[in-house]
């Protein structure tokens, strides 16, 4: 029966894989122009192109079986959370709201007035305001943490530990195919997400093994609550990432690897999915594949952006692309 | 084409003297004609008195929403204020008021919040002193120990069990004492040289501790009989408390609701204008109007004014600019718009396909789908859907008579014959029905055709237009291909006529580095423009044989629809036959209709739509006093 459904999302994708930038395009981008010449070339800004993403999930839920449906949709919210760390960051450090608007990701059938909320005068002004979102719950439970030390970091992981969680349920949700496809793709990205929050927490924070602990995923298919005991406890980054298939470059530090390793995080990422759409798209991993195509044009396009305004060559910039590999 | 081709918009810029500013607005937002941009010439600035305003609003909205939250009341619909609003002024009028309905309703929440925060303290401070009832010392001793660090406090309920793995590396004692909603009070000990590892495994768990009660002395039962005293004191207040609410609630809703309805309104007025930009008395209101709604605008801004309002207006140039996308569709069509919409909205430069879509969704939808009873019970579904304001059963029930339209055509009601077929029984006329399934579909690929030639057009996009492979060239390739191949076949055309498909070949193939040539474009290197062509050129004219043939699926389920009826009608004989008649019906129409929907969409926007229809427009939201029309008009899209 899934079949059925898969066909509209199928014959969405189709249509709209060959939207994707092509080679010539990108070689074009890398060419020496300004920012301003690249946005003027796209037509549209990096905050434009990560909504279309946005609406391209949202759409494609309404195209699947209830379940990956419910999935996708929540898979989706990561934009919402982006929005909301946004107005978070605007009412936190009292930032002129016309550079938070700049930043809100434009999303269709979005509940919430982002632009209004950047320009709440506090943060429990912006959590009574949201009171109907899924992330007003975990928020409140981190408020007093934040009251006490005013440090932005308590209410950001305790979005982000709700969102994996929730995704993670989601995953172990699934049945049949679409679990397969689930956790091959989505459950191996928290994984290296997940190893990657610890390590950040070890090197940049300097954390304690329960902290590290605390803020990090328990259920995190390749990468849960071992891994992460092991990384409180000081094992090496290479030895870790090696266990999830990645090679770190030898001498690197560990700062050094943990760039290195989102890198390859990300070709990995546009590897599978590139691969997946190759094949018939009449299961979850056609949409996931299509999502991920699309992240990583934007990621890319972000990439070559900062590139360009940090005087990287094109080479340089090339290097740094997900679409290089 | 007034039907496909979205309204033709012109770009407004009003220049409106400080005093009109509000009335002016207001007549705008009334007429719902003006779609707001950002724009702020260089030397104006946004007034950030409107700023200030726009919060004042949005503070009274939500001390409103407050207020009728805490009194149980919902703000009634209403029509909006017919009062000019005029939202410098009436601020301080809603503010007094409202203060007023505050100062008489703050003593009251007061007393009910404390009131429930005492309540939750002597509950949470019951559930600590039942667990020490074993003990027969006095409560207020086990406050200073010397060798134990116990703490009692409310943490997330699942992050429990989390800080039991943080505290991998230490003894110790969580007691998880009542969960309620998704907090749970807990009890958690260390011995004292690891209280530090204890406060910071639970601080990170978002643990927040608790002290008891003052009323809890005494040995626990006597600590505990003292609690339960005072709870049921405060229970006593609580429902007197209650009543009374009632009563304010009765006395303050039509006012709350009034007050809340007009500071609606004028927060909506508010928030357009702080993005309005200002140079000295003078405020620019820019934006999109469609040009036949100007002349109206022109009258009612210049009527509000009461003089002419000085007016810009330009014409749309949407190579240039996001130029939001107003398709008048008819009321009839509405329905349907979602079968576009959920691909996309038409950009300005590109004809809206949703009529198309309709006539041939039903087509091929009855086509697949064709018997007169099924139909009918569709029909009946949708009508039964759309009583229930479900907006899909328009939808349902227009599906529902193409099928029995085509039941007409196929004689076939409930998978019996019931008549002589008006056209043809698929089973009986397999190729006959494939290859009208085929034709229709050559059919529909060249309207998209044309309408990426008509979409190119109005975009001057002449490498579109005339090379690329739906295109001229394009279309040239495809009917040579087809009409050339049956034309040659049948000997009606000479053979060299199919000499044609290789120069056109070689033109899709050079296509891009022509173009850049020709329109003067930066070009890619040779080599890979060649190499990137001749793969495109190989996906076109596979493209062409597969979208054409993708059709024949039509046929094919107007068959098995045939088929599958006949099955259910042949096992129906018998005592039980009218249970399998009843499922089998149920099977077909449940089962088998939504599949056909679903090829018949993936036809559309695969087949069709990647023939012409980009779908990157954004609608236009002009700006209204009704909810969500401002906030989207600015770039919320709401």
């Amino acid at each position: 029966m899934s079949l059925f459904f898969y066909a509209a999302a199928q014959g969405y994708i189709r249509a709209r894989l060959s939207r994707l930038l092509d080679r010539a395009t990108w070689s074009r981008l890398l060419e020496p122009n300004t920012p301003a010449e690249l946005n003027q070339s796209l037509g549209r800004t990096a905050v434009d192109l990560r909504g279309e993403v946005a609406d391209a999930g949202r759409t494609l839920v309404r195209f699947l079986p209830r379940g990956a449906g419910e999935l996708v949709a929540w898979y989706n919210q990561r934009f919402e959370i982006e929005n909301l760390k946004t107005v978070l960051r605007a009412v936190h450090y009292g930032l002129d709201p016309s550079r938070a608007r700049a930043s809100l990701i434009p999303l269709r059938g979005t509940r919430w007035h982002w632009e209004l909320l950047a320009e709440a005068g506090s943060i429990s002004g912006v959590i009574d305001q949201i009171r109907e979102s899924p992330f007003a719950r975990p928020l409140e439970h981190a408020m007093e943490r934040y009251q006490q030390e005013q440090r932005l970091f308590y209410l950001e992981i305790a979005i982000d530990l709700f969102y994996f969680q929730e995704l993670v349920r989601l995953i172990e949700s699934q049945n049949g195919k679409d679990a397969a496809d689930a956790r091959r793709f989505l459950g191996r990205w928290i994984a290296v997400q997940n190893l990657l929050w610890a390590y950040r927490y070890r090197i940049y924070g300097r954390m304690t093994p329960e902290e590290i602990i605390n803020y990090t995923l328990h259920r995190a298919f390749a990468a849960g609550l071992d891994t992460v005991r092991r990384v409180a406890l000081g094992s090496p980054l290479a030895v870790e990432a090696g266990r999830l298939g990645f090679q770190v470059s030898p001498g690197l530090s560990e700062v050094e690897g943990l760039t290195e390793i989102e890198v390859l995080a990300e070709r990995e990422r546009f590897r599978f999915a590139t691969a997946a759409v190759r094949r018939p798209l009449f299961q979850l991993r056609g949409v996931l594949a299509y999502l991920w195509l699309l992240e990583a044009e934007v990621r890319d396009l972000a990439v070559i952006r900062e590139g360009k305004l940090t005087g990287l060559t094109g080479s340089e910039i090339g290097r740094r692309l997900v679409r290089a590999a | 084409m007034s039907m496909l081709a979205p309204e033709r918009m012109l770009e407004t810029n009003l220049f409106v003297l400080e005093p009109d500013l509000e009335v002016v607005t207001n007549a705008l937002a009334r007429m719902e004609a003006l779609h707001l941009e950002d724009a702020v010439p260089e030397g104006w600035t946004p007034s950030p008195e409107w700023t200030e305003l726009a919060n004042r609003y949005n503070g009274l909205s939500l001390r409103l929403n407050e207020m009728l939250n805490a009194l149980g009341c919902k703000p009634a619909g209403g029509p909006e204020p017919e009062s000019d609003l005029r939202p410098t002024q009436d601020w301080r009028d809603i503010e007094a008021r409202l203060t007023a309905v505050e100062t008489r309703v703050q003593g009251w929440q007061r007393r009910l919040k404390e009131s429930e925060r005492e309540t939750q303290g002597l509950k949470l401070g019951e559930s600590q002193v039942e667990l020490l009832l074993p003990l027969d010392v006095p409560v207020e001793d086990l406050r200073g120990l010397q060798y134990q660090t116990v703490t009692v406090g409310i943490m997330p309920a699942g992050n429990v069990p989390r800080v039991a793995e943080a505290l991998f590396q230490i003894p110790f004692i969580l007691i998880p004492l009542e969960t309620r909603k998704d907090r749970t009070l807990l009890l958690a000990a260390s011995s004292t040289d690891n209280a530090a590892i204890l406060d910071r495994a639970l601080k990170s768990a978002f643990f927040e501790p608790i002290t008891l009660p003052p009323e809890a002395l005494g040995r626990p039962e006597q600590a505990l009989e003292a609690l339960k005293r005072k709870a049921r004191e405060i229970q006593d207040r609580l429902n007197d408390l209650d009543h009374e609410r009632q009563k304010l609630a009765s006395e303050l809703s039509g006012e709350l609701s009034s007050l809340w309805r007009r500071a609606a309104a004028c927060g909506k007025l508010a928030e357009a204008i702080r993005h309005f930009p200002k140079h000295g008395e003078v405020f620019l209101i820019s934006g999109w109007v469609p040009a036949s709604d100007l002349d109206r605008v022109r009258r009612a801004v210049d009527s509000a004014a009461g003089h002419p309002v000085a007016m810009e207006v330009l014409k749309a140039d949407a190579n240039r600019q996001s130029v939001p996308t107003l398709v008048r569709t008819p009321r009839w069509l509405q329905p349907f718009e979602e079968l576009v919409t959920t691909f996309g909205i038409s950009s300005y430069n590109e004809l809206d396909p949703t009529l198309i879509v309709t006539v041939s969704f039903l087509i091929m939808y009855g086509m697949m789908f064709g018997d007169l009873g099924h139909g009918l019970l569709l029909l009946l579904t949708g009508l039964w859907l759309r009583s229930r304001k479900v907006d899909l059963g328009i939808l349902v029930a227009a599906a529902g008579a193409s099928g029995m339209l085509f039941g007409l055509l196929y004689g076939a009601a409930f998978g019996h014959q019931i008549m002589r077929a008006a056209w043809l029984q698929p089973l009986e006329g397999i190729w006959t029905v494939l290859l009208t399934a085929v034709a229709g579909g050559v059919v529909l690929l060249n309207i998209g055709f044309a309408m990426n030639l008509v979409n190119a057009w109005r975009s001057k996009d002449w490498p579109r237009l005339f090379l690329e492979k739906n295109g001229v060239a394009g279309i040239a390739l495809y009917w040579t291909l087809l009409g050339g191949g049956l034309g040659v076949g049948f000997r009606i055309l000479p053979a060299r006529v199919l000499l044609l498909i290789p120069v056109l070949c070689a033109l899709l193939w050079i296509h891009e580095p022509l173009a850049n040539w020709i329109w003067r474009r930066p070009s890619a290197p040779m080599g890979e423009a060649l190499v990137t062509g001749f793969f495109e050129l190989f996906e076109a004219v596979t493209g062409y044989a597969s979208n054409s043939l993708s059709f024949i699926r039509l046929g094919a389920f107007a068959v098995a629809h045939e088929g599958l009826s006949g099955l259910v009608v042949s096992y129906s004989r018998g005592r039980w036959g009218w249970v399998v008649l009843v499922l089998g019906t149920i099977l077909v129409v449940g089962f088998e209709g939504v599949i056909v929907g679903i090829q018949a969409l993936r036809l559309e926007y695969y087949e069709f739509f990647g023939r012409f229809f980009q779908g990157r427009g954004r609608p236009f939201v002009p700006l209204s006093l009704q909810t969500g029309g401002i906030h989207a008009s600015l770039g919320v899209r709401a």
